[in-house]
């Protein structure tokens, strides 16, 4: 009887041990997905800028486990510009991602296009040091010969979308354009220089509505009325007024993430005048990032 | 021996019900039926396919702070700080935990944010940091999918939009000449 004893409680500890493996294999997949740093920082960007414009460019972090008291640095070797975070200035955004905004001084004093940028980061814990260099994608600027100061005001615009879907996506840009003039001014375009079999628009209109918030969220170009449509005439701002434009695109599933600063062409008296707009990221992100600091 | 045997049974099963919760959470894929299988339907279900935020400026850029780079290189860095509550309205058609999860951030609590502005100068240039409030506002565009009785899932047309607000959030830019 005793012998038979001995029997289950050598079963059970064998069984329980099972268990315990099975159990911490559940565990190793949970810690995999955080088991190195993920950076989603490769745009095709288009940028429409003045000499000496900065832009913040945000890449995004899915960190490995790090402790709380990581820093971070982020080199643009290109741009000589860098940016340092710690713990608290990194804050979590859409899908769990952390963002860290990149500055990007524009120094150039002509349109260029910039194929495979990189960014240099630096990973600091209290006990280790990772060094990383990841791609920053392809950049076209545009630059204008104005400096800084526009006559119209951009007042709102769409800056970030996301989405898990990794085919053909169709998103919309939106911005409202107040005009602070005591002329009337026609927006005659808002337009980029990308590839068009990566980007392209399929429809520009023009919204009488109060803001950006009551642009509609286009899924069809028939979601957009024949009579708000873009014409050749442009799209008018009476003095003191503001109008609302929406941008409605194509993106190619090869187009992970996408930014943009157009350029707006409008004419005012027997001008015809350009000025950036705002600047709006479309991103990818397949996979939520449940991954944060110890 | 008795109480020993007891013990180990206990632990057995302790074991066994953590590991069915363990692998209940890390599941990731629904279970699919089987073919033949006839589910009750068709019903509709709900999916977040884009998130989106758009910004709202609030008065003009102030002047933070101006420095002179009397060195190869110099940086300055400003943190502006302010407190916000989020809220959450629309049309709301997946559960709000899901939206917080889209979107990184939590409904119906009050935070502080704070931004570090910080910018970068050559010898003999001077940067200037600006700041101004933004107000971000989030929409969710949910879709409609139809699940027929074999558990196919099929795509409408059918987009609905939930709005989550961040009150002010201070943003920064900066300048070198």
């Amino acid at each position: 009887m005793e012998k038979f004893e001995w029997t289950i409680v050598v079963v059970s500890i064998f069984l329980f041990s099972a268990l315990l493996v099975g159990i911490s294999n559940e565990k190793s997949v949970e810690s995999l997905r955080c088991s190195s740093d993920i950076f989603l920082s490769e745009y095709v960007a288009y940028v429409y800028a003045s000499q000496n414009d900065t832009i913040n460019v945000p890449i995004y972090w899915c960190p490995s486990k790090v402790g709380k008291n990581v820093s971070i640095v982020l080199y643009l070797p290109s741009f000589n510009a860098w940016v340092s975070y710690n713990k608290s200035s990194i804050r979590r955004s859409f899908r769990g991602y952390f963002k860290l905004q990149v500055p990007v001084p524009i120094m150039l004093n002509h349109s260029r296009n910039i194929k495979n940028l990189s960014l240099s980061i630096l990973i600091r814990d209290l006990n280790s040091e990772k060094n990383l260099i990841i791609p920053f994608g392809n950049w076209s600027f545009e630059i204008s010969n104005k400096k800084n100061s526009y006559e119209l005001v951009i007042t709102e615009y769409r800056e970030e979308v996301f989405t898990s879907k990794m085919d053909t996506a169709f998103i919309t840009y939106g911005l409202g354009i107040f005009n602070p003039t005591n002329t009337t001014v026609y927006i005659m375009n808002l337009s980029y220089s990308l590839s068009p079999s990566k980007v392209s628009t399929m429809a520009v209109a023009c919204y009488n509505v109060t803001s950006i918030s009551d642009l509609p969220w286009v899924t069809k170009i028939d979601d957009i009325p024949k009579d708000l449509m873009l014409s050749s005439g442009g799209c008018i701002i009476l003095p003191g007024k503001r109008t609302y434009m929406l941008v409605y695109m194509k993106v190619d599933p090869s187009v992970r993430m996408l930014l943009l600063r157009p350029k707006i062409t409008y004419k005012i008296g027997n001008r015809t005048e350009s000025m950036p707009g705002g600047t709006m990221r479309f991103i990818r992100v397949p996979k939520m990032c449940e991954c944060g600091f110890r | 021996m008795k109480r020993l045997l007891a013990l180990l049974v206990g632990l057995l099963i302790v074991g066994a019900v953590t590991n069915v919760v363990s692998a209940e959470s890390n599941r990731e894929m629904p279970i699919k039926p089987n073919e033949g299988d006839i589910l009750p339907g068709p019903f509709e279900e709900w999916k977040v396919e884009y998130s989106y935020v758009d910004h709202i400026n609030y008065g003009p850029w102030v002047e933070e702070v101006s420095h002179y780079c009397y060195t190869e290189s110099c940086t300055v860095y400003k943190e502006i700080t302010h407190c916000s509550v989020t809220s959450l309205w629309g049309t709301i058609k997946v559960p709000i935990s899901e939206i917080e999860a889209e979107l990184g951030f939590s409904i119906g609590v009050q935070d502080c944010e704070s931004v570090g502005c910080s910018a970068t100068c050559g010898y003999g240039q001077t940067v200037t940091l600006y700041w101004r409030y933004k107000q971000p506002v989030y929409g969710v565009v949910q879709r409609k999918y139809i699940v027929d009785q074999l558990g196919r899932e099929h795509a409408t047309d059918t987009t609905v939009v939930a709005y989550a607000r961040q009150e002010w959030t201070p943003e920064c830019e900066s300048s070198a000449s």
